[in-house]
């Protein structure tokens, strides 16, 4: 896993502060692996009602305090679109 | 008046045609919203969202260009862009790096997230109806800051 302890609590605590306390965190994709190279940090967040600009500033921020590129999708809560089987098959909850 | 000054005012000038044709896109765009049917949308409409949308981002990359030119004629930090906003904001000339960066990345979210949901479409231009006034303020102390600087 290629996210340190601090960046993952970094995560959990920036996308409570923005989204609530209630945001379903999923980190998913290539930095889940070791063997792989660079890549976006791979977020999906389910909220109850999501806001674009909420996501928005919520990326701004991860990036900002990670120091890293971050790909964000933010679902309502039980979406079940292809993206969203994706994440939750391959990905962890925070 | 040096070369570098005589490019930034050039610039400035480029802004400020850009600033007309975003204001005028800016109402076009307010008379149209809300939709209630995008698939009703006459081919003139869907072009005029289509302008607002591309002079939205041309505007704020442009400025961004302008206030980096400004960084270096003042002999501060031009990189990372960051340190450009942060010298923008102490000049007053931005009211926020943080707003600075969210609306940029409202912009590479709409031209990059090719969308079809109506209610997405619809936030992204509240979005950016929101926005533009910001980005028009900015100019305007931009513009001020540079008046009084490099008067011509």
């Amino acid at each position: 896993m290629r996210l340190t302890p601090v960046q993952i609590e970094t995560i959990k605590s920036t996308t409570a502060a923005v989204l609530g306390e209630g945001a379903r965190v999923t980190w998913f994709g290539s930095r889940l692996h070791d063997g792989q190279k660079g890549g976006d940090v791979d977020l999906y967040v389910e909220v109850p009602a999501p806001v674009l600009m909420q996501k928005i500033r919520c990326k701004v921020q991860l990036q900002e305090r990670l120091d890293l590129p971050v790909d964000l999708i933010l679902k309502p809560l039980g979406d079940d679109s292809p993206i969203s089987r994706i994440a939750k098959r391959e990905g962890i909850v925070l | 008046m040096s070369e570098h000054i005589a490019l930034i005012w050039k610039k400035l000038d480029h802004l400020a045609r850009m600033r007309e044709y975003l204001v005028y896109s800016l109402e076009q765009t307010r008379q149209l919203l809300p939709i209630q049917d995008w698939a009703t949308l006459l081919p003139d409409q869907h072009e005029s969202l289509a302008a607002f949308r591309v002079r939205f981002s041309e505007f704020q990359e442009h400025m961004g260009k302008t206030m980096k030119a400004v960084a270096l004629e003042e002999e501060k930090p031009s990189e990372p862009f960051t340190a450009v906003l942060l010298y923008m904001e102490k000049l007053a000339c931005l009211d926020s790096v943080e707003r600075w960066k969210e609306i940029r990345e409202l912009r590479n979210a709409v031209n990059h997230e090719y969308e079809h949901d109506p209610q997405t479409l619809h936030d992204f231009f509240e979005a950016m109806l929101g926005s533009a006034p910001e980005l028009l303020q900015w100019h305007e102390h931009l513009l001020g800051f540079c008046t009084r600087t490099y008067p011509r």
